[in-house]
């Protein structure tokens, strides 16, 4: 959690939730005196005078949360990735929509904001694709040479010696649903990234930023691919390593390339058969920016969460798109720890005939925890 | 301190270490059958020190080179297994996850139950629970029913039953319900709540009556764990237990009562009690009215109408009359999957009588479904007085009905004010040009001050320069949010010919932010005309006919012009006797697009350079570099231009921007120039970023190589502060020294390599050949009790013995790494000869690498060059002849020395020998040892 997540526009801060006890020290000291400190987030969600709950907790946490939180009534701001594995998103759907709450996952470039080192916004591009200016099927590369970068340095140690628990931190609670596993300070805090059993190394961190708005570009945002596949070193079954190159293949042939080692130096951010758009918003497709600008825009959803909360109004990134988002990162992950081509049904949200992957769908809780 | 106290010790360590030997030898070659014992085990360290592998092709065929071993030497593996609080053993997991995923591959079922009886073996014999842990996960990986009976073995320990359940939720054996019941004992039990989870996961009917004692529990997490089985499970015989929802004690329990019954009534459903189950929707729809209850009526509401299907409109319908909108926004997008003009009629016919916030819902909920036959009701909307419903009439029209709208949307714009203006301006960019653009022209001359506004951002937007003279014309109105918006539009809709009015307009232009739109749209002006030597025309002659702030504000511009004739124009103000107009023209100079400019920046830096504030110096620099970075030449060109700057450049901000552009040179030459930053303490970080740059491979660059370049980054390396890029630093240098002919002495694994220390070099000259041999082995087992890789790093106890090379060496280079603690001591023996001196430096200020055993020739280093301890150090050794070179950290500490012999004191070095890494009772790390032959 950052300082920046004590402002919210539009909304009051009223409570604080940590099971480290120096964080959340730290935190009340720089919040408004009247904002009440919490270790359990049950206690935060018995409170009925809070509508909206921040979910910034590590990834292992976020669905369980949400779903407590859906059911308390309280409307959810969460951070990407949304969920750490693709059946907990499902649940995450089921119980926001049921419980008629207001979601949204936090990340915004599919409508604001340039979108990291592509050097411009996303909107221009939706509006080339969907006015089939590149033609179709599409395929999209995300690599240090379209401007992203996969942060491996979110790696895990594969040897930790255990370590006593500092005073601060609830460890159980910290781990909560995850395996049991011997503290050592590499697994929590700055660092819980680099591990399995609470996220997912640089496609955990990033990928959700890099990969909405790519998934709105396709307009994916109801389906999943079909097919995924990965080439890299082989990963720790505890510590996240680095990958070379991930494949994603919808059903009807547009493909992502995340390619970790920036191994396609022409590469294009996106190509049809009609076009290419590299960084820059430059194209082989002449006079590309003054036909876009003339386009018309695409429809625009709520982009204001405090406005989509007041007026119950679904979130441009809601629980729905973003969990396909999600899925896709989720998938990206399952094909780089387990090193072979894998078959995925969109509709069940399942692998075909791969058990191993499916065991990585929903991955037990350990108790009490459970949906 | 040195040598003659270690003597003595080190003999007393060979007798006790040779006592110890003998007995261990006794015990192994009793059987004879041993040898064929042995050979799995030499074959899975074999394997081990292959792992992990660097591709899934690798991956397999490892793993199928584990399954060659059989259940033996997959057991062997597991046997290798350590709790982490003991030793490194991740070889052995990478081995076992890789030989999981491959038993689990589509079609090796045959592969999966062998590997599965493996593992469940060696769990049956692993004494660790950390350990046994592992393996347990293995089984969630890999198991299969052959799993189920030994993991409910597990079910009563209290730290494996919950990795077991986990395991067996994932295998889903048949039959696994029972094995937890027969698990599940009573409420005392510590695993308790994870069995009744895991039973009300799998759904188990015939757990109903061991189930509901629990249910009861004074324990709230048993209580829980028990209800939620029950409900999971379904079984209309629990309905009581699940019922009981106001017993909560707070809203969250109550609402998390009612989520539990509502769960249980969609498994009646799901189970073919539909009347059931529409029972509890309705009677919780009635019964949870309460403010803090929204969300139990919303997912009573769901399952309501997933039961009735079409038939739940009426309740839908009904549900407008909620004074909760979260309730009413539910409703409405259940209805979203009901479609048809018959329900769209029941909506209509509802929004009289009720609120308008209501009302406005169904209008937005009626634009998102795709009957045109709700049309005539939307566009009533938009001429209502209420303006949330007419921004939703506004957006609902667009979205059902597009650009066919526009005309019944025109004449809003009359009366919008700002948020009827900020709809409607989204409701015509969503349409096509062609509609859009003459639509709102059309509107304009009668539109509302906000609605002017809106409208000069869509000819904007849409880059409308038929329209440009509205927008010129806007921008000089008096109202401030429309000028504004005009200004910031220009840039997108001026013309060619607009350039003079651009010029005067922004002459006459006061506030900072309009004069910067301004810049910006005379710049897209002047840049459509088609000579380019023609574009700073107009611009220059107004420049030179303005004085003060206006000239600043024209000159600006012009680096994004540009042309023969702007460059003088600007180098000329650059001479400027106004300190502001000279400072702006530099800055200017400084953004040139063209390469031409370089020289006159050049210039400029060294005349300011001269003078007292190097403000300019350092401006002049930042866009020289920029250019020459930019500069389409090759490497050495560009180098010459940079030498040239570096001659100029005195502070660090200044030295930094040119290391900037010597990182984005790739060449040998341009990395020895950043190398020799590396050693200035101001620079060195921002050099060591640099020369990463340079050298290492990024898109579209191979990478620089080289012995020289491989020097240069293990320095640079010491100063990247974030360990993961650090490491990638050194295993680019590591990979370049091998492909120069150097060769790893250490693996990062084991230690193959190495052997331990017998005595010294004449004791061993005396001994016969079978003598040493068992010397040998004794010293070796004694090697690996306090020589242990952790991490890839060879770590030392401080209680054992010196390491030895396996081999030896005569002439050399070698690279090593080593770390040392408070009070540290330790050093490199050559040709098995001490030493270069490796200490701690807050004890001996002249610090490590010299050469200690010295008698005539120089035994100190030259200067200290230590990093404080518990830090890495790196050296570099030469060993050429008698003479030795060294340097630590990038400095030399010994030139070229003759190394004594301080165990023949009268004859010189030997010729040959072991490299030795010294134990001196301290711990001790050593990584990274590269060696090279010199022949």
């Amino acid at each position: 959690m950052g300082t920046e997540h004590l402002q919210y526009p539009g909304s009051r801060l009223l409570a604080v939730c940590d099971v480290d006890s120096g964080h959340l020290r730290a935190a009340l000291d720089i919040a408004d005196p009247a904002v009440q400190g919490y270790r359990d987030f049950r206690e935060v969600l018995d409170r009925t005078d809070i509508d909206i709950v921040h979910i910034v907790t590590p990834p292992h946490w976020h669905a369980l949360i949400s779903v407590a939180a859906a059911e308390a009534g309280k409307d959810i701001w969460c951070e990407k990735p949304m969920t750490r594995t693709i059946g907990e998103g499902i649940k995450v759907v089921e119980a926001v929509q049921r419980n008629g709450r207001i979601f949204r996952v936090n990340t915004w470039f599919r409508f604001s904001d340039d979108f990291y080192g592509l050097g411009m916004p996303v909107k221009p591009i939706k509006k080339a694709v969907a006015h089939g200016l590149l033609g179709w099927p599409l395929k999209v590369t995300v690599s240090g040479v379209t401007g992203f970068d996969w942060k491996f340095f979110w790696s895990g140690k594969t040897f930790l010696p255990p370590q006593p628990v500092p005073p601060e931190l609830d460890y159980e609670f910290w781990l909560g649903p995850a395996p049991f596993k011997p503290y050592h300070p590499h697994r929590v805090h700055t660092s819980f990234r680099g591990y399995w059993d609470y996220d997912g190394g640089g496609l955990g961190d990033m990928g959700m930023h890099y990969l909405d708005p790519v998934q709105y570009l396709l307009d994916k945002d109801g389906t999943s691919p079909v097919e995924v596949e990965a080439d890299g070193p082989q990963q720790h079954p505890d510590a996240c390593g680095s990958w070379r190159r991930v494949r994603l293949r919808y059903e009807d042939g547009c493909e992502i390339i995340l390619d970790g080692e920036s191994r396609d130096t022409e590469a294009a951010f996106i190509e049809g058969p009609a076009g290419k758009i590299f960084k820059d918003f430059c194209s082989d497709i002449p006079g590309l920016r003054e036909k876009v600008a003339s386009l018309p825009d695409p429809q625009s959803e709520p982009e204001d969460f405090a406005e989509a909360v007041r007026k119950r109004r679904r979130f441009a990134l809601n629980e729905e798109n973003g969990h396909r988002s999600c899925t896709l990162v989720n998938l990206a992950k399952i094909a780089v720890r387990l090193g072979r081509g894998l078959r995925f049904d969109p509709i069940s949200q399942r692998f075909v005939g791969d058990e191993e992957a499916n065991r990585l769908v929903d991955e037990p809780m350990r108790a009490p925890w459970h949906f | 301190m040195k040598r003659p106290a270690l003597g003595s010790e080190l003999s007393r360590l060979g007798q006790f270490t040779f006592v110890f030997a003998l007995l261990f030898l006794g015990v192994l070659s009793v059987p004879g059958a041993a040898e064929k014992a042995l050979s799995i085990p030499v074959k899975v360290s074999e394997i081990l020190a292959r792992f992990p592998a660097q591709s899934p092709v690798e991956k397999t065929s490892l793993a199928a080179e584990v399954f060659g071993l059989g259940e033996a030497g997959i057991m062997e593996i597991c046997r290798r297994l350590s709790p982490p609080s003991k030793a490194d053993d991740s070889l052995a997991r990478y081995a076992l996850e890789a030989a999981g995923t491959y038993a689990m591959r589509p079609g090796g079922e045959k592969g999966r139950s062998l590997y599965a009886r493996a593992v469940i073996k060696a769990l049956n014999g692993a004494p660790d629970p950390d350990v046994k842990t592992f393996l347990v996960g293995r089984l969630q990986q890999a198991g299969g029913n052959e799993s189920l009976e030994p993991l409910s073995h597990l079910l009563s320990d209290r730290r494996l039953a919950e990795p077991a359940v986990q395991a067996l939720l994932a295998i889903r054996a048949p039959d696994t319900d029972k094995a937890l019941l027969k698990a599940l004992g009573h409420s005392e039990e510590p695993n308790t709540v994870t069995l009744l989870t895991a039973i009300g996961e799998l759904r188990s009917r015939e757990a109903i009556g061991r189930i509901i004692p629990f249910a009861s529990s004074q324990d709230l997490n048993i209580r829980e764990a028990g209800l939620f089985a029950l409900a999971n499970i379904g079984d209309p015989r629990t309905e009581f237990q699940l019922s009981r929802i106001d017993i909560a004690s707070s809203p969250r329990e109550k609402a998390s009562a009612a989520a539990r019954y509502l769960l249980f009534a969609r498994r009646l459903f799901e189970n073919g009690r539909k009347d059931d189950a529409f029972r509890i929707c309705r009677s919780l729809l009635e019964k949870c009215t309460g403010p803090e209850e929204s969300q139990v009526r919303s997912a009573a509401l769901t399952l309501l109408t997933q039961i009735s299907g079409k038939d739940a409109l009426q309740d839908l319908v009904k549900a407008m009359d909620s004074p909760d909108p979260a309730f009413r926004a539910r409703a409405l997008d259940l209805s979203l999957e009901i479609p048809g003009e018959d329900a769209t009629a029941q909506w209509i016919a509802k929004t009289p009588e009720i609120l308008p916030e209501a009302r406005e819902q169904i209008i937005r909920m009626l634009g998102r479904r795709a009957d045109r036959t709700a049309l005539g009701f939307i566009t009533d909307g938009l001429k209502s007085d209420d303006k949330a419903i007419r921004i939703a009439a506004i957006e609902a029209a667009a979205r059902l009905a597009g650009s066919n709208i526009a005309v019944d949307l025109t004449p809003l714009w009359q009366t919008a004010d700002a948020e009827d203006a900020e709809a409607l301006e989204r409701a015509f960019l969503s349409f096509p040009t062609e509609v859009a653009v003459p639509e709102v022209v059309k509107a304009f001359d009668g539109a509302s001050l906000s609605a002017k506004a809106a409208i000069i951002e869509i000819l904007g937007e849409r880059g409308a320069k038929e329209h440009a003279g509205i927008v010129l014309a806007a921008a000089g109105n008096e109202d401030e949010s429309i000028r504004k918006r005009a200004l910031a539009a220009l840039k997108d809709v001026v013309r060619e010919e607009d350039l003079q009015q651009m010029i005067r307009l922004l002459q006459g232009a006061a506030e900072p932010s309009e004069i910067v739109s301004l810049q910006n749209a005379l710049a897209a002006s002047a840049q459509q005309i088609d000579d380019p030597e023609k574009r700073a025309d107009l611009v220059i002659k107004a420049l030179l006919e303005t004085r003060g702030q206006k000239r600043i504000d024209l000159l600006r511009p012009l680096s994004r012009i540009g042309g023969e004739k702007a460059l003088p124009a600007v180098v000329a103000e650059t001479q400027s006797a106004d300190l502001q107009v000279r400072s702006v023209a530099v800055y200017t100079l400084a953004n040139w697009t063209e390469f031409k400019a370089a020289e006159e920046l050049l210039k400029i830096a060294r005349v300011e350079d001269s003078t007292a504030s190097r403000k300019f110096v350092y401006l002049a620099l930042r866009g020289y570099i920029r250019l020459v970075t930019e500069f389409d030449g090759q490497a050495e060109q560009k180098l010459a231009f940079i030498r040239d700057a570096l001659a100029i450049a005195r502070e660090p901000e200044e030295i930094n921007i040119i290391l900037d552009g010597l990182g984005r040179i790739r060449s040998g030459e341009s990395l020895s120039l950043i190398a020799r930053f590396l050693e200035n303490p101001a620079l060195q970080g921002k050099a060591a970023q640099s020369a990463v740059e340079c050298a290492l491979p990024s898109p579209g660059f191979e990478g620089l190589i080289g012995f020289e370049t491989a020097r240069i980054l293990k320095r640079a390396s010491q100063f990247i502060g974030a360990e993961f890029d650090r490491e990638q630093v050194e295993k680019y240098a590591h990979a370049l020294l091998i492909k120069e002919g150097f060769v790893p002495l250490f693996n990062g694994k084991d230690l193959i390599g190495w052997k331990g220390l017998v005595k010294d070099p004449p004791a061993r000259a005396r001994m016969t050949l079978g003598t040493l041999k068992k010397e040998q082995q004794a010293a070796d087992e004694d090697m690996r009790r306090h020589w242990q890789v952790i991490d890839g790093t060879l770590v030392f106890d401080g209680r054992g013995n010196s390491l030895c090379t396996a081999e030896d060496y005569a002439d050399f280079e070698l690279f090593v790494d080593w770390k040392i603690g408070p009070q540290g001591d330790s050093g490199i023996y050559l040709r098995g000869s001490p030493q270069v001196q490796i200490w701690d430096p807050g004890q001996w200020p002249e610090g490590s690498g010299g050469l200690y055993n010295n008698k005539v020739g120089p035994a100190k280093s030259l200067l200290p060059a230590d990093k404080p301890v518990g830090e890495w150090n790196t050296f570099y050794l030469r060993m050429l002849g008698e003479r030795v070179t060294v340097y630590l950290n990038g400095s030399l500490v010994v030139d070229d020395a003759v190394m004594e012999n301080y165990w023949e004191r009268d004859k010189p070095i030997y010729p040959a020998g072991q490299i030795e890494l010294q134990a001196h009772s301290t711990p001790l790390y050593f990584k990274n040892i590269y060696i090279r032959e010199l022949k």
